[in-house]
């Protein structure tokens, strides 16, 4: 398959050889950061606690600017033209790009959780136990996110700011207030996911059970790479004279 | 007229120049004060880019409305005076933090738009080869988008203020209770959009790319507050009053309770305990930073 | 987008399109068989702009160029004609399908855009490579390296696109669409940014890949370079077309059309006596500050001035022809 290896090689160099991702490492170094300040200062921040945050917090931010711009930079700007004018089926750029920025996320979500893991409270098992548990949540949520902000910006070129509005507001604000969108939530499907991963008493509030939150995390998956690829059939160039 | 050879021809087209009158400088700051407000709300654009302030206005400004209703006809239905008003939650106290996340959502996706096509596009070397001087420039676009945040939050409070009096058993009585509140909406608003505006707009001057530009504007607006908060339930009093003084969002959230006299709702502030003083200083180092920021890159960007 | 119907768009400029120009025209080399690509009374709009306005032709084997200024809608045409953009109304076929939603027709098609953006972070080589290895060529290596050195790039193929000159990257892109060995290459302004050398080399390459039987189709306002390798012109200006055909043809039929040339000699007026005796000349003006010679034979005044000055042992210091370029050609198309 050197086509969806080419693809590949060419979207995780555009990815990673920026500013940006940079400036995403130190996001997800945050929380260790936090952690540590907190070991230092001897007290404990609760570990689930931390975890959580990086999953309301990191998570969606860092799938959101590799989602959105694993295929949608190109499109703004006119170079997925050197992809697209060529006989490759639409699937499988979809899914060369989705893999690539949902590995990327995983990757640094997996790496932020342990880490910050490890610095609050290394010794108990259960600690890590819990952190492998967010950890493997994580990246199933990085690629839900992933399809879901890649989707996006092949439809539209504010995507980044549309998933803003998504995570900020409905994942956030109507959560607390409409529990009815709870169910319509990645961030509360990976939450119970890890409440499943974890072991017994971790206390996280799920408002889904496991088999609504696999199911969500599955029609997410499938259906927004479905989506991106048919919408991306249907592609047109802008800003030609 | 057409002609036509043997192996080509020429086709006929019509086309006609312009010779207009020309208007002069302080109309091209009214113009570009006129776009940048036009442009924050996606008028004058196509449908997408109005998706964005539609969703985002309309959260905000539909609780407001579903508030009011709620309230007058609860009054209509005769509860006892101040009863549904006090248990509301929507007030005119606590309307603006309600808002918060929205105004600071719309700030970083129109702001962007505003400041950032004409970088991406080269079309600054228009704007300056006109009767436009660069700080205008920077100046009209600032306008532009402080009135818009000023409507995106003050629509709202107008909302709740002229349904609480319409809705009144005692009309006059009530204006003059509400009447109190008019110098409070005004000055925080007043402050939200100057304060907001400005900072926002100062980080995208930097950069034509809208991704940047908006995810280090959620950076500043939304996840230092985090930090902040962090920081406090760690018990680290000394960080807390820093961030208190730096974050834009907690020192809204202070002058929002010193004018309407309550209490801040967040950490933050709660832990600082600074004298009110601070935060307007603050506030206004803030703006004047950010302001200067703006009009000097504007000055020495290259076009 | 909205896709109204064609009636929706201006009326008033549908029907003098439609009133003045032939159903569709023809270049000037027939081709065997059917047309490489054939452009059937197609239209594109963005709302209320109507970026190309109910043009027809077809292509066939040979170089044809696409004449026409910034705003034409020659990067329009050139996209639908690629299958990236879809027309709004009429057909595009391409070898005989239809271009919009033909993932396979990429085989045979090679396109080079205008746009400036490339992937920075790849070295020449890599990105010729990268376009080889998405066309599945079964030895992408051999075919890169043989592109590379058709536009000659070998010195710098190993460097990051981002840091190669406006030219270089054009060439880069031309070897990424050249690399699959394309029956069509569609070119859009290819020659921005080269310097003359490398433009003479590129047109060379063109004509003798056109010479193989393959259809080529550039766009460009520069005049002298659809003169030099072009078979056939279209002229496209607001959208429309305004000229087809062969490029000689288009240039008679607008002999009319007085040239003005500012002439700095060093005795205006007895040069002025001298060239009003010429057939060719039937207009002097010595009211400015040079002489304005107005003729309606570009070459044969060309040839005449010189001797006419000898002959009078005047000397010239300066002659510039005032309306050669492509602007004025169109605002002649464009009065008419």
């Amino acid at each position: 398959m050197t086509v969806l290896a080419t693809i590949v090689e060419v979207t995780l160099r555009a990815l990673l050889g920026r500013r940006r991702t940079a400036l995403l490492i130190l996001l997800a170094a945050l929380p260790v950061i936090v952690a540590l300040l907190a070991r230092i200062g001897g007290r404990s921040p609760g570990e689930e606690s931390l975890f959580e945050a990086i999953v309301r917090t990191v998570l969606p931010l860092v799938a959101l600017v590799f989602g959105t711009s694993a295929l949608g930079s190109e499109l703004d700007d006119g170079t997925a033209v050197y992809i697209l004018a060529k006989p490759i089926a639409r699937w499988q750029v979809v899914l060369a790009k989705a893999g690539v920025a949902g590995s990327l996320t995983g990757g640094l979500v997996v790496a932020s959780t342990l880490g910050s893991g490890l610095m609050a409270g290394a010794p108990a098992s259960g600690t890590l136990a819990t952190g492998l548990g967010f950890a493997v949540a994580a990246a199933i949520g990085s690629f839900a996110y992933v399809a879901l902000f890649l989707a996006a910006s092949v439809i539209t070129s504010r995507a980044l700011i549309l998933g803003l509005i998504y995570t900020l507001i409905w994942e956030g604000a109507l959560a607390g207030i409409l529990e009815g969108t709870r169910q319509f939530s990645i961030r509360e499907a990976t939450l119970a996911l890890a409440a499943a991963f974890a072991p017994a008493g971790s206390g996280i509030d799920g408002g889904l059970d496991l088999a609504g939150a696999v199911g969500l995390v599955g029609v997410v998956i499938v259906g927004g790479l479905a989506l991106a690829t048919w919408r991306l059939a249907r592609w047109e160039v802008h800003g030609t004279d | 007229m057409t002609a036509s050879g043997a192996a080509g021809s020429i086709y006929d087209l019509g086309y006609r120049g312009y010779d207009g009158p020309r208007l002069g400088r302080r109309h091209a700051i009214r113009a570009l004060f006129a776009h940048s407000l036009r442009a924050c709300y996606g008028i004058g654009r196509g449908g997408r880019a109005k998706l964005a302030p539609i969703i985002l206005g309309g959260f905000a400004t539909i609780p407001a409305i579903v508030g009011v209703g709620v309230l007058a006809l609860a009054r209509q239905m005769g509860a006892p005076g101040g009863m549904v008003e006090e248990a509301s939650p929507i007030q005119h106290a606590t309307y603006f933090g309600i808002i918060a996340t929205l105004v600071m959502l719309f700030c970083a996706a129109q702001v962007p738009e505003v400041l950032g096509r004409d970088q991406r596009f080269n079309l600054l070397s228009l704007y300056f080869s006109r009767a436009l001087r660069r700080v205008d420039y920077a100046v009209a676009r600032l306008a532009g988008i402080v009135a818009a945040v000023l409507v995106f939050v003050i629509l709202p409070q107008a909302i709740i203020f002229l349904g609480l009096v319409l809705s009144a058993p005692d009309v006059g009585a009530e204006f003059g209770r509400e009447a109190a509140f008019v110098p409070p909406i005004l000055g925080q608003g007043l402050l939200m959009s100057v304060l907001l505006g400005s900072v926002s707009a100062a980080i995208a001057s930097f950069t034509p790319r809208r991704l940047y530009a908006t995810t280090a504007i959620i950076v500043i607006l939304a996840v230092v507050p985090v930090i902040g908060g962090v920081l406090v339930r760690l018990g680290t009093p000394d960080l807390a009053r820093l961030v208190a003084l730096v974050s834009p969002m907690d020192i809204l959230d202070a002058t929002n309770a010193i004018l309407f006299g309550t209490t801040a709702g967040g950490d933050v502030i709660a832990e600082a305990g600074l004298p009110d003083q601070a935060y307007f200083a603050a506030a206004a180092i803030l703006i004047a930073a950010a302001i200067a920021i703006l009009v000097r890159r504007f000055q020495r960007i290259a076009a | 987008m909205t896709d109204a119907p064609p009636t929706q768009a201006p009326p008033s400029t549908r029907e003098t399109a439609a009133a003045a120009q032939p159903p569709i025209a023809r270049p000037l080399m027939p081709g065997p068989g059917a047309p490489v690509v054939e452009v059937d009374h197609v239209s594109r709009w963005y709302g209320n702009v109507v970026a190309v306005n109910d043009i027809s032709f077809t292509l066939a084997p040979g170089v044809t160029g696409l004449l026409g200024p910034n705003g034409a809608g020659k990067s329009t045409l050139l996209h639908m004609i690629a299958g990236l953009l879809r027309p709004s109304a009429g057909q595009v076929g391409v070898l005989g399908q239809a271009a919009w939603q033909n993932t396979a027709m990429y085989r045979r098609i090679g396109l080079v855009p205008e746009r400036e953006a490339v992937y920075p972070f790849l070295t020449g080589r890599e990105f010729v490579a990268m376009n080889a290895r998405l066309q599945r060529l079964p030895d992408a290596d051999r075919a890169t390296a043989a592109a590379i050195r058709t536009v000659d790039l070998e010195g710098a193929a190993d460097r990051p696109i981002g840091t190669y000159s406006k030219g270089m990257r054009q060439r880069a892109k031309i070897a990424g669409a050249l690399v699959h060995d394309p029956q069509i290459l569609l070119l859009d302004e290819p020659f921005n940014g080269m310097d003359p050398r490398q433009r003479l080399h590129m047109i060379a390459l063109l004509r003798a890949m056109a010479a193989e039987g393959r259809t080529i189709l550039f766009s460009s306002h520069i005049l002298e370079e659809v003169e030099r390798l072009a078979d056939s012109i279209l002229v496209v200006y607001a959208g429309r077309l305004a000229a087809s055909g062969n490029f000689r043809e288009i240039r008679r039929l607008m002999t009319d059309r007085p040239h003005t040339f500012l002439v700095r000699s060093s005795d205006d007026r007895r040069l002025a006596a001298a060239l009003v005796d010429e057939t060719a000349v039937f207009g002097v003006d010595l009211s400015g500050e040079r002489l304005a010679v107005s003729s309606s034979e570009f070459g044969a005044f060309t040839r005449l001035l010189p001797r006419v000055a000898r002959d009078a042992r005047i000397s010239l210091f300066e002659v510039t022809p005032t309306d050669d370029s492509l602007e004025s050609v169109f605002a002649y198309l464009v009065r008419r």
